[in-house]
Order: structure tokens, then C-alpha cells, then sequence
């Protein structure tokens, strides 16, 4: 049905918040249809793009029951609209296809049968199928031979073999419809009568449903960050990156600065590591390029081998980020080792004859492709 | 024919002494660095971490210390703490080339504050921070982890890429009484291993396997003051042969390759590896009353040695369990009391067929737990020396049921 050239054309793109990854597709060239439980409880997003960029997304409308979101986005996206489609005349044994980013992995599609086009799960119908899913695949489409989109991936039975879970094109259409009609910024679904609440009330002003056990307050107000959050954003903001389009998962970052892929972690409960992989050694001068990234002058700077890359590293102690002595020069080490490693991937390579490493943009870049 | 039992002989190695850190003096480092004292709260760390020794004003005069064949030296200037061992100097040629990458690979990484760094043809493990970030628990993990890295590489880097030392600790021999027995030891250890090797390979047991790569790299580790290459060379080995997640034929081709090539060992080159190192903070990690609860206590493990035992399998059953107390004893620093007592069950199930071992050692591991088990959750050391070998000798982990059977997709 799809082949692999078709697929990048596809509206099909990866979610990163400070919760996790998942997937979304295009309704409108600027709108993205996604999972509630991939956005929330954050009111901004990042949406990948094909060149490995990020743009920024606005969450305009959540239904925290049926697990649905739209995000408004920066800019208009060339990519392929597909089709949102009844799920009404769906029937069991008939052919599907979901995408999405399983995992973290690039965009993927996988294949499978409806198994029941409207199975009943806490009150709510869903198509089931035997595709594989997998992590990262919640809020993308699932397509019927026609690549019409009859219903969005959710979930997954963890305890079974291939029982996934879509909601129901016809639900999503009609979410999609309500969300036209929205002109206020943010707005929740009411999991009862399905009206846009614009305040979290414990009541709904529509229905009187008591929306206590929702707990909606967390969608309009979302909760503090965590300390490392505040700590690793704030030298990002001081470092001209968006800490939106850099977040990548819980206490995760990864963003590009220049042409070098920057990543950002907690690897325990001790350290807070920055790491950039940069090159790959070439065939000469060894001595000289190993004798380089062992110099004592890089400090607090480090370079490491990792599975023959480069990387440039910088940890920092869990004590700095819950104490502030002198914190303006570890934002300054953060800062200058973004701009370091930017610069070093393109000395070790013309210098040290070293060949970029398999993420880095180098070549991309030099391709005038962005 | 099969191999009948195993003999226990005392120790060679001397056991480190014990010493009792003063924690109240680690939480009173806290409060002077939470209260801007950062100064005192490091001499206050110092105190904390060397009892025993006479550690000068820091702020003004630099201290060392010595940890294995590592020479720590500690200084303050500019505001700032440095932390340096000696590593090596880079040998020429070839050889410095791939040692050069060794350090890049092994040593340099993400997640650790200490580094390798050159200065001309020397490398050092560094650490240097500005004295107002030292919190305490920043201070102790460098003090704890730098000098055991800088002890469990140098050796490699000197015997294997012919580096040359760097400013080492010198390690005092042993006598000739105590090589005479160390070498009676290591002989009949790697006759024992060859001979459970091959009863490994016709049980094909994955659970057997642990128990003896456990045993074969825990023996030495417990009984042998083995320093130097050739202790590198056995670890190296062991973190192949000792590593659970590894393919199990790999790992039994490997527990070959080492036993071939220790048993080939010359006496000459045996001691000049047999030595007894100082260490100032104590390599071992402190065996705690959870962590002979967490072997001998009610559970999987004890459950699976149980039924081995009940069920004909007394190789199996006697092997996890001298395994499990050799492992205790090596890994491990406890009381004189506990390790009188570990001891003494080894003794006691020395020569003895399997069966009745098995039966012995059972039960005075429950009479362990009786008299000195526990529940605490503090059953895992901070320093890491041994990381790469024996934090999963024996993992009892199991995925948890989920209260909830549907999982979000994202």
C-alpha cells in the first residue's frame, strides 16, 4: 500500500515533550492530531521535522478521556494530509497499516488486521488490532488501504501478544470538529458531555458531571518542573536554545548546536551529563589526534571513545544543581561546551582527518539542505 | 573422575582492617557546606573519611594518601581543590598508541567527574573543582572512585602496553611462608575450576555456570594479596566469564582461556604479583545485615538452592553456596564477628561430599540470618571498584506483574 519513498511524504512527525516521544499527523497544514497522554499536562511541544529541526507546538485542545490532543504549530508543514475517515463500516480481518515512531526509531509502519472494529474498553469503543505497537507509536494514524486515517494508535494490552488499540476515526472526526469551532486558547473536553471546558471547574457548567476524580487542574495549570528540569533549561535559555525544542523525554534533552548533536541526561541519581558525539578517528595521525583529546587543557571539558566516536563530555555533580554556589559559571561550562563541541566536530575532521560521525549534520549542512 | 569436593584453607590475603566511619561527622560536613563553611566542611569530610589518620589543614598544606598502588594528593589553591593520581607514562610507538585509546575508551566517560589527562607523556586521573561547589557528597565520590580506577588500570597499562609507572605507591612483598602457601592455593584453585568447568559443560546449567565463574574469580579475589598484571588479567577475564547477560558458551571458552593461562603462571611472575597493598578507604564494600538476608534469607535464591539440594542436586546446591560465601567474604568488609563466622562454615565444609555441604552450609546460612540478618536497603557500596564484575554474580531480579494490563503506547 505504502511504499518506504511514500511514507517521508507522509504528515506523519515525531512528539517531544519533557514526558516522553510519540507521534502525530497533520489535519491542517499547521495542525497536528496526537494523543492526550503523549502532550500533556504540557501547553508546548516539539514537533520533529524530516531534517532532523524542531518547531514549536501549541496545545490547543485536549479530551483527556479519549485520549486525543491538537496542537497548533509554529509554521505550515509541506507534508501530505491525509484523509480522516469514518471508522463506521470498518470490519474485522480487514487490512491496516499504523505509523508512527516506534520507540524513538524513524518513522516506521507496520502492518496488521482490525481485529475487532469496535471493541469495548472502560465504556468506550475502540478498534483493535494485531499490529505491532510500540511505545512512541501513541497519537499516530492508523490507515485503512485507501491511506484514509480510521483511527488513531492509543494504547496496547501489555500482558498480550498483538492487541493494540485505535480510537475511532468517527471519534476523532468528531473532536476534530468541535476543536473548529474553538476560539479560546486552551480548552479541556469534558469526558462526560464532551463540551470545551475553558476553566478547570469541578463541575461542568454544561452537563454538572463532577470532573473531581479528572483532576483537570493539571492540564491548565501544569505542575513545577523538577529541580535538574530548571536547573539543565535555565543554562539552555542562557545558551540561546529553546528548552522546548530541546527536551526530549523525562529529564532528557537533545537538540543540535550547529552541526554537533548534543544529549543530555541523568545517567544516575549522582550526575547530570552533557555529551556531544562529534567524529570518527580516520586512519592517520592517531597518536596526534588521541594525544589531543586527552590534553589536560580541555578541562572540565572531557573527550571519550565510544564504540569508536568521538564524544565530547561535561558532567555535573547532582549537589550543583540543588545548590547555588557560583551557578553562573557552571551555565557558563554548559554554554561553552554547546559552542565547543559545534566547533571541535569540524576541527577534528580537518585537522585530524577524522569522518563525521553517523549523527552529526556535517554533511547535511555542507548539502545546503537546511 | 568428577570432581568430589573442595578444600578450604585460610587466607593469604590480610584482611583490611575494619574501620568504623563516624557518620554524624559526614552530617555535620553537610550543615558547615550548607551553611557557606565549605572549607571546614571538607577537612570535615577528611576526618570522616580517614579516622585513623592525622589529615592536615587541607586549606593550607597538600595531603596523599595512599589507595592500592595509587598515590592520591590532594591540594587547595585558588579557590579551587585538585584531586591527581599518577597513572602512567605513555610508552613509544605502537604500544602508546593503543594505550592512548585504552584510556580514551575505558577510562575517559560520560557520568564520572574524575578524568584522564596528559601532561606531555605522563597521565593523570584528575578532579578539579571550585572549593565553594565541594559539597560533601560530591568530595566522597571522587575520594572514593578516582584512586580505585587509577589502582584497577595501571597495572594493565603497564603489562599490557608496556607503559611505564607513574609516582607509584609501592606495594610491600609478601614473605616467603605466604608465597609458599599462596602458591599451593592458586594451583589447587585453578585444578578445582578446571575440573567444575567440565562438570559445567555436562550439566549445561546456566545456574551452575554463576556459581562457579562467581567462585573461580572470588576464591582468588578472597584468599590472594594478587595485585599487579596479573590480577588485571584475571578481571579482564572475569568480566566476560563472570558477566550474566554474556553468551554462556562464551563465557565457559573464556573461564578456559583464563585457566590455561594462569595455571601457566611462573612461580617467578606469580610474586611478583602477590604483594599487601595499603588502602586508605577500604576497597571493599561493608556487608550490611540485608546482604546476607538477600542470600541466605527467604526467597528465589534460597528457594532455588533448596530444591536442588531436596531434589538430588547436591553439586548444584553445595556449589551455589560455598560460591555465595566465598563471594560474601571477597566482595564484602563485615565484622570480625560475621566474617569469623563465614569462615568457619567454609572450614567446617571443607573436603566433605557435596551432599553433606550442601546440608551444612544451608543451614548455618539460615543461622546467619537469624543472628545477624536484616532488611535494610543499604546493600550496595558506593565505590564501584568492582562494578564491571560483580554486581550481577547473582541477579535475582524479575519483572513485576502490572497492577494495570494496558500500557500507553508513547
Amino acid at each position: 500500500m505504502t511504499d518506504s519513498l511514500e511514507i517521508e511524504r507522509l504528515g506523519v512527525f515525531q512528539v517531544f515533550t519533557g514526558g516522553g516521544t510519540g507521534s502525530g499527523f497533520l489535519i491542517k497544514p499547521n495542525t497536528l492530531v496526537t494523543n492526550c497522554h503523549v502532550v500533556a499536562p504540557y501547553r508546548t511541544v516539539a514537533v520533529e521535522l524530516r531534517d532532523k529541526s524542531r518547531v514549536v507546538g501549541t496545545v490547543r485542545r485536549i479530551h483527556p478521556r479519549r485520549d486525543l490532543a491538537i496542537v497548533e504549530l509554529g509554521q505550515d508543514l509541506p507534508q501530505d494530509i491525509l484523509p480522516l475517515a469514518s471508522s463506521d463500516n470498518l470490519k474485522a480481518k480487514q487490512s491496516i497499516n499504523i505509523i508512527g515512531f516506534p520507540v524513538g526509531l524513524p518513522l516506521s509502519i507496520t502492518e496488521g488486521v482490525i481485529s475487532n472494529p469496535k471493541q469495548l474498553l472502560d465504556g468506550q469503543h475502540f478498534v483493535q488490532t494485531d499490529a505491532a505497537i510500540n511505545p512512541g507509536n501513541s497519537g499516530g494514524p492508523i490507515l485503512d488501504q485507501h491511506k484514509h486515517i480510521v483511527a488513531v494508535t492509543t494504547c496496547k494490552l501489555s500482558s498480550a501478544d498483538m492487541v493494540g488499540f485505535g480510537i475511532p476515526g468517527t471519534a476523532v472526526q468528531s473532536f476534530v470538529a468541535d476543536f473548529a469551532t474553538q476560539t479560546v486558547e486552551f480548552g479541556v473536553t469534558c469526558p462526560s458531555c464532551e463540551a470545551l471546558l475553558e476553566s478547570p471547574e469541578r463541575y461542568c457548567g454544561s452537563c454538572g458531571s463532577d470532573l473531581e476524580e479528572y483532576e483537570l487542574a493539571a492540564y491548565f495549570h501544569p505542575p513545577e518542573a523538577h529541580p535538574v528540569v530548571n536547573f539543565v533549561e535555565s543554562a539552555l535559555t542562557a545558551a540561546n536554545i529553546d528548552p522546548v525544542l530541546a527536551r526530549h523525554g523525562s529529564q532528557n534533552w537533545s537538540f543540535y548546536r550547529g552541526s554537533a548533536p548534543i544529549k543530555i541526561w541523568c545517567c544516575c541519581s549522582e550526575h547530570v551529563c552533557f555529551s556531544s558525539t562529534l567524529a570518527q578517528p580516520g586512519k592517520q595521525n592517531l597518536g596526534d589526534l588521541f594525544r589531543f583529546l586527552l590534553a589536560a587543557e580541555h578541562a572540565p571539558y572531557a573527550f571519550d571513545l565510544d564504540d569508536n566516536i568521538i564524544r565530547l563530555n561535561l558532567t555535573v555533580h547532582m549537589s550543583d544543581v540543588f545548590t547555588h554556589n557560583d551557578r553562573a559559571e557552571l551555565s557558563t561550562w554548559i554554554g561553552t561546551f554547546l559552542n565547543n563541541a559545534d566547533a571541535y566536530d569540524n576541527l577534528l575532521i580537518e585537522k585530524y582527518g577524522c569522518t563525521p560521525a553517523p549523527e552529526t549534520q556535517l554533511t547535511f549542512l555542507k548539502e545546503g539542505n537546511r | 573422575m568428577a570432581i568430589a569436593s573442595l578444600t578450604f584453607v585460610p587466607a593469604v590475603r590480610q584482611r583490611a582492617k575494619a574501620v568504623t566511619l563516624d557518620y554524624e561527622l559526614f552530617e555535620t560536613a553537610i550543615a558547615l557546606f550548607e551553611s557557606g563553611k565549605t572549607t571546614e566542611s571538607m577537612q570535615a569530610v577528611f576526618a570522616h573519611l580517614f579516622p585513623d589518620q592525622q589529615v592536615p589543614d587541607i586549606a593550607t598544606t597538600p595531603y596523599s594518601f595512599a589507595q592500592g598502588s595509587s598515590r592520591v594528593k590532594v591540594s587547595i589553591a585558588d579557590e579551587h581543590i585538585s584531586i591527581v593520581v599518577p597513572l602512567v607514562k605513555l610508552p613509544t610507538g605502537g604500544n602508546g598508541i593503543a594505550a592512548l585509546r585504552f584510556l580514551l575508551t575505558k577510562i575517559s566517560g560520560s557520568g564520572q567527574l574524575h578524568q584522564p589527562r596528559l601532561h606531555g607523556d605522563d597521565v593523570y586521573l584528575e578532579f578539579r573543582d571550585r572549593v565553594s561547589r565541594m559539597h560533601p557528597y560530591k568530595l566522597i565520590e571522587v575520594l572514593r572512585r578516582m584512586p580505585i580506577e587509577a589502582d584497577n588500570n595501571d597495572d594493565w597499562l603497564i603489562g599490557q602496553f608496556s607503559a611505564l609507572p607513574l609516582d607509584r605507591e609501592p606495594i610491600p612483598d609478601v614473605t616467603d611462608e605466604e608465597f609458599e602457601r599462596a602458591q599451593a592455593i592458586w594451583a589447587a584453585h585453578w585444578n578445582d575450576v578446571e575440573e567444575l568447568i567440565k562438570e559445567s559443560q555436562r550439566k549445561r546449567s546456566v545456574f551452575f555456570l554463576n556459581e562457579l565463574t562467581a567462585y573461580a574469580f572470588y576464591r582468588v579475589r578472597y584468599a590472594l594479596p594478587l595485585n599487579g598484571f596479573l590480577h588485571a588479567k584475571l578481571a579482564e577475564y572475569a568480566r566476560v566469564f563472570n558477566d550474566s547477560e554474556e553468551d554462556p558458551s562464551k563465557r565457559e571458552t573464556t573461564l578456559s582461556k583464563c585457566i590455561k593461562e594462569m595455571k601457566a603462571v611462573s612461580p617467578a611472575d606469580f610474586r611478583r604479583d602477590l604483594g599487601h597493598p595499603t588502602y586508605a578507604i577500604s576497597p571493599s564494600a561493608d556487608g550490611t545485615p540485608a546482604v546476607l538476608t538477600s542470600y541466605f534469607g527467604p526467597g528465589t535464591y534460597a528457594d532455588t538452592i533448596e530444591q536442588y539440594r531436596t531434589t538430588g542436586k547436591s553439586l548444584e546446591a553445595a556449589m551455589a553456596l560455598i560460591s555465595t560465601y566465598t563471594f560474601l567474604l571477597g566482595r564484602y568488609a563485615w565484622p570480625p564477628a560475621i566474617e569469623a563466622d563465614l569462615t568457619k562454615a567454609l572450614a567446617a565444609a571443607s573436603g566433605k561430599p557435596w551432599r553433606e555441604v550442601a546440608t551444612l552450609l544451608t543451614e548455618h546460612g539460615k543461622e546467619l540470618v537469624e543472628a545477624y540478618g536484616g532488611d535494610d536497603d543499604e546493600d550496595d557500596d558506593e565505590d564501584g571498584d568492582d562494578a564491571p564484575i560483580g554486581e550481577t554474580v547473582y541477579d535475582e531480579s524479575a519483572d513485576k506483574a502490572s497492577d494495570d494490563d494496558r500500557e500507553e503506547a508513547n
